[in-house]
């Protein structure tokens, strides 16, 4: 899904790859994903939620 | 078993716990063996053709390993697995004997080894040059000890001189003390230890007793008489092997003696302790094809007919344990190292285990010792909760639906006024599975009995969860629901279960009132016979498995529905629902429930809910039993919504005025048959999309994508919910969903 197809319902812009901070078990990171330029809602699609967030989490939660 | 406080756990206290795990104790044949030869790993060595390993092994403990082999009557033989009592069936005890003989005839270098150790400055007289005098002086001036041995005869050997085989221990003695300054002093009698003043210690290795200058050892399993003389072999009433293993221990004595002033009685026997495992095939004993004893691929044979006796019942049986190669000790010990992380110095090293434990209790059950690791598990838990260190979304779902079960969908029939002997507690998935089964219970035993109704959670998530405030206050609204029932003189009614994790929790929580399941109170109620033809395996579930009552309830009245049951080969063993691990390792979920499904070809008659839903999900034919005696045939795979509408169904029946069946919601959803099947088994249900549609203007965000289809989020309890749809004229139609456990947000947020 290209962040430029896609526009955030509340603002009416395109978002665009934002740093983002991501945060779990006490242990935060950032990531580039496609947010809106004006509210900041970011958009996580299926395959990052349950792709390398998914392996992620995991990680964090063994430790 | 100690009981464990996970708020003051202490190493000792989780040691102490599984200090009983008979794991790596002692063969049994290794206790009667006076010099404690370790048998598992002298029979690895051989079984691999390692014999120089095999031959270190033999003199290490024997010291004189072709002397012994040749004239040890096996003491090990009739401890042996295989042999004894097993004979018939196992096909006798290993050839121990026969084995070390080969070994011997196999390494023809038998140089002995010499040690890189300082010498002492301390001097040892050996009186005596029998087997066991020469044992204790060789062991002795190993260790560096000056050593004269005295023996009145012009030659050592004792009374082995007369043995037809003197030659090969003349020559194994004369091998031994090649390399040995120990001083001979043939042909010189000691007719009174004041001789010896000038020696630091005196071995008395003589005959006999009389012959001892009257020392005797100052406790049966000592060697040391007091002052400066330890008596070994012959003087202390020791046949020849003994006094061999005599001369070993005397060294260690003495040097220890030496070195502290108290000598400790060096035993080298262990204990044997655990229950040999005796499931091993007959195979019988490998018999020399030549007259010189086995041959290298005889012994081999042989020493693979071991049984290697270990106790390792709860890792061959725990598909939890086998999957990470943890024994109970190092787990105990991890439980209490976990307990004491402290990041980011520090990381948890069991947590996946943690919560991939089903806490069912079978290891216990299986345990010579009865170490439940799910209690151990479950102290773990509690530690993590307690410290804010729990994985709280792989809980969530369910600790989300045991708040629906004790609050909307809470029902009880305590309204209608009447104390009652009986409260019949369904528990919160009879009810979402099988409504109807729950009604006909109720009404079969309210013709019977004086009994209400109460469908809730009696708390196990929050149990599970390691929450125990959470639980606590399911267990107080429960005990407040129950007073209901009880407004006037008359003794607190008795609880009935139909679920035996409420049942466990009941007696546990609820120690005050008397509990019973309803199977129990069934076979009082005259069922009519419900006409299956097909053959049924009763699956007992893991909380039921200690519950005789129950168990023999469920069978008669099977029996008198006329339905055909058989037993399985292995009673109480968790379906994969317990300690909710489906989520927190989904891989091990898969096996356990494979393993149960594969324990019987016959469908199953199970009598807890989660049961018949985890085989519902597997594909494997199940019914509860209650379904079966009572003829209610219900959908076999109800989803999540079906369940909560089932529930609700339920409280508008029987929880009195105002409580009506929920009309269907404003916002009007669309979803493909195999989509939303696919979703409910990820525990998305329609009422969760719902949620996440209308809230996440407010709550989260909405995107509009290329193709006009709409993706939304909005927070659910502890996860983040993603929800992809269409507008369909006035309804939605549902594309996907999904959810992470992540949180996220910007940047300058943080």
């Amino acid at each position: 899904m290209s962040e430029n197809t896609v526009k955030c319902v509340k603002c009416g812009v395109a978002l665009v790859l934002t740093k983002t901070v991501f945060q779990y078990m006490g242990r935060s990171f950032t990531h580039d994903v496609p947010t809106c330029p004006k509210c900041g809602a970011a958009l996580i699609d299926r395959e990052l939620a349950k792709g390398k967030m998914a392996e992620v989490e995991r990680q964090l939660e063994d430790k | 078993m100690p009981k464990l406080d996970y708020l003051a756990l202490t190493k000792e206290q989780v040691a102490e716990y599984t200090a009983l795990c008979r794991n790596g104790a002692p063969a049994p044949c290794s206790a009667p063996c006076p010099f404690g030869l370790e048998v598992r790993t002298f029979i690895d060595k051989c079984e691999n053709g390692k014999w120089k390993p095999a031959y270190k092994l033999m003199r290490s403990a024997f010291v004189f390993p072709q002397l012994v082999s040749k004239l040890c009557p096996g003491y090990c033989k009739n401890a042996c697995v295989r042999g004894g009592k097993n004979t018939a069936r196992l096909g006798g005890s290993i050839e121990l004997g026969a084995l070390e003989r080969a070994v011997c005839t196999f390494v023809p270098d038998k140089k002995s080894e010499s040690f890189a150790l300082p010498p002492k400055q301390e001097k040892i007289a050996v009186i005596g040059a029998g087997a066991a005098g020469l044992s204790a002086a060789l062991c002795l001036v190993n260790k560096k000890f000056g050593v004269t041995v005295f023996e009145q005869n012009d030659g050592w050997g004792g009374g082995l001189r007369e043995n037809a085989d003197f030659a090969v221990f003349d020559g194994e003695f004369t091998e031994s003390f090649s390399k040995t300054d120990v001083e001979f002093r043939f042909s010189e009698r000691i007719t009174d230890t004041a001789q010896l003043a000038g020696y630091n210690a005196v071995i008395i290795a003589t005959e006999s007793p009389d012959a001892a200058f009257g020392k005797t050892p100052v406790s049966e399993d000592s060697l040391w008489c007091g002052g400066k003389h330890f008596t070994v072999g012959g003087a202390r009433g020791a046949d020849t092997m003994h006094g061999i293993a005599d001369g070993r221990r005397a060294a260690l004595a003495v040097e220890t003696w030496l070195q502290t002033g108290t000598p400790s009685p060096h035993v080298l026997s262990p204990n044997a302790g655990h229950t040999p495992d005796t499931d091993g095939a007959a195979c019988p004993q490998v018999t020399p094809a030549g007259v010189g004893g086995y041959t290298q691929e005889e012994a081999v044979r042989e020493a693979s007919r071991c049984l290697q006796c270990d106790c390792s019942n709860c890792m061959k049986s725990c598909e939890l344990l086998r999957t990470y190669k943890k024994l109970p000790q190092p787990i105990a010990t991890e439980v209490f190292s976990d307990t004491r992380v402290t990041p980011p110095f520090s990381a948890h090293t069991i947590t996946r285990e943690t919560y991939s434990c089903n806490e069912c209790g079978f290891c216990a059950g299986i345990c010579p010792e009865c170490i439940n690791m799910g209690e151990v598990f479950d102290i773990s838990r509690r530690a993590r909760f307690s410290k804010g260190e729990n994985l709280a979304a792989i809980h969530d779902f369910w600790l989300r639906e045991m708040d629906f079960h004790v609050g909307e969908g809470l029902y009880s029939t305590a309204d209608s006024g009447e104390n009652c002997e009986y409260v019949f507690f369904p528990g919160c998935q009879l009810g979402a599975y099988l409504p109807e089964t729950v009604k006909k219970t109720y009404e079969l035993l309210s013709k019977k009995y004086s009994v209400g109704l109460l469908g809730a959670c009696c708390g196990a998530p929050a149990h599970w969860a390691g929450d125990d405030d959470r639980r606590d206050l399911v267990i107080a609204e429960l005990r407040r629901q129950i007073a209901r029932f009880n407004a006037g003189e008359r003794q607190a009614p008795k609880l009935v279960f139909a679920c035996s994790t409420c049942g466990k929790m009941l007696k546990k929580h609820l120690p005050e009132l008397e509990t019973v399941s309803v199977y129990e109170l069934l076979t009082a109620c005259g069922l009519e016979s419900a006409d299956i033809s097909e053959e049924w395996a009763v699956f007992d579930p893991c909380a039921a498995r200690e519950d005789e009552n129950t168990q023999a309830a469920v069978r008669k009245l099977l029996g008198a529905a006329g339905v055909s049951a058989q037993e399985l080969p292995e009673k109480g063993r968790c379906c994969g629902y317990g300690g909710l691990i489906r989520l927190a390792n989904p891989e091990l979920y898969g096996e356990v429930t494979k393993n149960r499904v594969g324990l019987s070809d016959a469908p199953f008659a199970v009598y807890c809910a989660n049961c018949r839903s985890v085989f519902a999900d597997e594909g494997k034919p199940a019914r509860h039993v209650l379904e079966l005696v009572l003829g209610t045939h219900e959908e076999i795979k109800p989803k999540i919504d079906d369940r909560r509408k089932n529930v609700l169904a339920l409280c508008a029946e029987f929880d009195g005025e105002g409580r009506q069946v929920p009309k269907e919601e404003a916002l009007r959803l669309i979803i493909d048959n195999d989509l939303y099947e696919r979703l409910d088994r990820d525990l998305i249900s329609l009422e969760d999309m719902r949620f996440v549609i209308e809230n996440s203007p407010e709550k989260g965000g909405v995107f509009e994508t290329a193709d006009g289809s709409r993706l939304c989020y909005c927070e659910i309890g502890v996860l983040v919910y993603w929800v992809r749809y269409a507008e369909r004229g006035g309804a939605v139609e549902i594309l996907d969903a999904y959810y992470h456990r992540m949180k996220f947000g910007q940047e300058d947020a943080k």
